[in-house]
């Protein structure tokens, strides 16, 4: 899942340098806050686990071996910020002194395996954990599985979009050749299996800890937070569950009451449109017109649009949240 | 062979190969040659500069006369040995190669030839999107494989500190680089251990269960050594504040070099900026 050098546009690369950012200035400050004089010397070790534990081979169903990122074990036993620090300290010295993973994709494969995957297990985690010893390792294996293939999605999605953003005028790709049509699936399909590589060493690892070092797992259930999550978890995973039902809204004939475009109000039999619509109709088209992007067939592209909608409203709730919290502390 | 050996042996064998290579760059790095006495600020910067013109670049011979460029300076620096080229050639290359073959004929536009027994065509835009990808990553891994072939850690850690880097990342970097040594000793001794004492062959669920106490064990090996560490820093003065020398001078042969870097990586990217 190391994006090298070369698979990005310096465009889609910028970008999410720009969305890890964030993520990387709060992880260090709020891992300074939670370790103070610590800091240091946890964070190197904790880098050096998640670098090791990249080297271990892990057999998998089906004869093959694969290895795990380490993400989800990290974000289960220090809770979500420190890891989100450690893997990427972890990912940055792979790429700068071992060349695996490129430096313009530094962002990208954060993003991806630092940001994504570490805040997946964590929300899966905290969901379904149980009190017992059992439901905490399925818990943990579950959400490892589940964690490593969104990452997975995400690089897809990341690797599908260069032909869409970079071609030259003869419809050359000019970076990852492969639209989202073949790159969600190759990457997704690929983590299907190496996926249960996470899995093993999330759940059998949380097992182990359990039983020889339960003190270590005794701070990964208390305050890591979001209140949003705790109590409204069952909201959340109705929610998921429409996102997932997403495309049976495209059984239905007809559009919505209310949203005709300027075309179906022709159609309706109005005999005018309105001039201020006619007028204001093509002041904005959104980047996905219709849900749909190009690439993806009608429903998976539904479901995505559906994903990136929710995301994206969480993210700016979040910000809110953080700004009316800091505003709240000023004064 | 059967799971169990393939999972335990590979892992080993790759505990081998990451320390060999280690030791290979540690020895290339005190050759004498071209880069290996350029200032490493000049070197990183540079070669951080051609690295982002390749990424830019949107024409094929700028990116194979960058790669032309670090052969050179691999020849020049006396480790355009087997070594460098099967990593910069035969891995990655292969690799992406292996990724990009199915470009060929994914990609919609003008047909340039068929293969023969299977009947597929070629198209000319996945011909060349093709060999973007291939160049692209051959390219950048050449000046990434350059860098760290012909730069100790230390020295090269100083330069990111003199390029701007925050004090605290690269003394977390050093610390980590150091570490990362540390717990893959451990692991080598448990690997070994295992496979010493390990007769016939295992259920998955065995294998299973010990890489799950390999990976927990590992996790809380980290998390009190730290402590440890912790109090060793303490105890000999450390403030929180991390203390890094750094010593460099620029010569003038370093700012030529700097030049030719600036140059090239200007070179690479003027056809898209004059358009």
């Amino acid at each position: 899942m190391h994006i090298p050098d070369g698979y990005l546009s310096p465009a889609s690369a910028g970008t999410l340098y720009a969305l890890a950012a964030p993520f990387w200035y709060l992880a260090s400050r709020k891992t300074q806050q939670l370790l103070s004089g610590k800091l240091i010397p946890s964070m190197a070790l904790l880098s050096a686990f998640c670098f090791v534990i990249q080297m271990l081979n892990i057999p998998l169903p089906g004869g093959t071996t694969g290895h795990a990122i380490g993400a989800s074990l990290a974000a289960i036993v220090l809770s979500p910020w420190p890891a989100v620090l450690a893997v990427s300290m972890a990912l940055v010295i792979q790429a700068l002194f071992f060349g695996d993973g490129g430096i313009t994709t530094i962002g990208a494969n954060c993003f991806n395996m630092a940001i994504i995957q570490v805040f997946t297990t964590f929300f899966v985690y905290t969901a379904i954990s149980a009190r017992s010893l059992r439901g905490k390792v399925f818990a943990a294996a579950v959400a490892g599985y589940l964690a490593s293939n969104t990452a997975a999605l995400a690089a897809g999605f990341e690797l599908g979009l260069q032909p869409l953003m970079a071609s030259d005028t003869s419809g050359t790709p000019l970076y990852s050749p492969y639209p989202l049509s073949v790159a969600i699936p190759a990457m997704v399909g690929g983590h299907l299996i190496a996926g249960f590589a996470e899995a093993v060493v999330t759940g059998a690892g949380i097992g182990f800890l359990q039983r020889s070092a339960p003190e270590l797992l005794s701070g990964s259930s208390s305050p890591l937070l979001p209140v949003f999550w705790a109590r409204l978890r069952l909201i959340w995973i109705v929610v998921a569950g429409l996102i997932i039902l997403t495309p049976l809204g495209l059984l239905a004939p007809g559009t919505a009451w209310g949203e005709w475009s300027s075309e179906q109000f022709r159609d309706l039999g109005l005999g005018f449109v309105p001039r201020g619509m006619q007028k204001w109709e093509s002041l904005w088209s959104a980047a996905f017109t219709d849900y749909s992007i190009p690439g993806l067939g009608e429903r998976t592209g539904y479901v995505v649009s559906a994903f990136l909608g929710v995301l994206l409203i969480l993210i700016g709730f979040s910000v809110l949240t953080l700004l009316g919290k800091r505003s709240a502390k000023q004064s | 062979m059967n799971q169990t050996r393939i999972y335990l042996e590979q892992t080993l064998s790759r505990f081998t190969g990451f320390l060999q290579e280690n030791v290979f760059a540690e020895e290339a790095a005190g050759r004498s040659g071209w880069l290996q006495e350029m200032d490493p600020r000049a070197k990183l910067a540079g070669f951080l500069l051609i690295i982002s013109a390749c990424s830019f670049s949107h024409s094929i011979i700028t990116i194979v006369s960058l790669l032309i460029f670090s052969f050179i300076l691999a020849a020049g620096s006396n480790v355009a040995s087997l070594s460098f080229l099967k990593r910069v050639w035969i891995f990655m290359p292969l690799y992406t190669s292996l990724i990009a073959i199915p470009a060929l004929f994914l990609t919609p536009g003008e047909p340039a030839g068929v293969l023969p027994v299977l009947n597929w065509t070629i198209t000319e835009q996945g011909l060349s999107s093709a060999s973007f990808l291939v160049m692209r990553v051959a390219t950048s891994v050449s000046f990434m494989m350059l860098i760290v072939l012909t730069t100790r850690w230390p020295v090269l850690l100083k330069a990111f500190r003199s390029l701007g880097m925050p004090h605290l990342l690269v003394f977390l970097l050093a610390m980590t680089y150091r570490y990362i040594y540390v717990l893959l000793q451990t692991s080598n001794s448990l690997y070994l251990a295992r496979k010493s004492r390990r007769v016939g062959p295992e259920a998955w669920r065995n294998s299973r269960e010990w890489l799950g106490a390999i990976s927990g064990s590992l996790l809380g090996k980290s998390y009190s050594l730290s402590s440890e560490i912790y109090l060793a820093m303490v105890s000999r003065g450390f403030r929180g504040e991390p203390q890094l020398l750094s010593e460099f001078r620029m010569k003038r042969r370093d700012w030529l070099w700097m030049l030719l870097f600036v140059f090239t990586s200007l070179a690479a990217i003027f056809p898209r900026i004059h358009k």
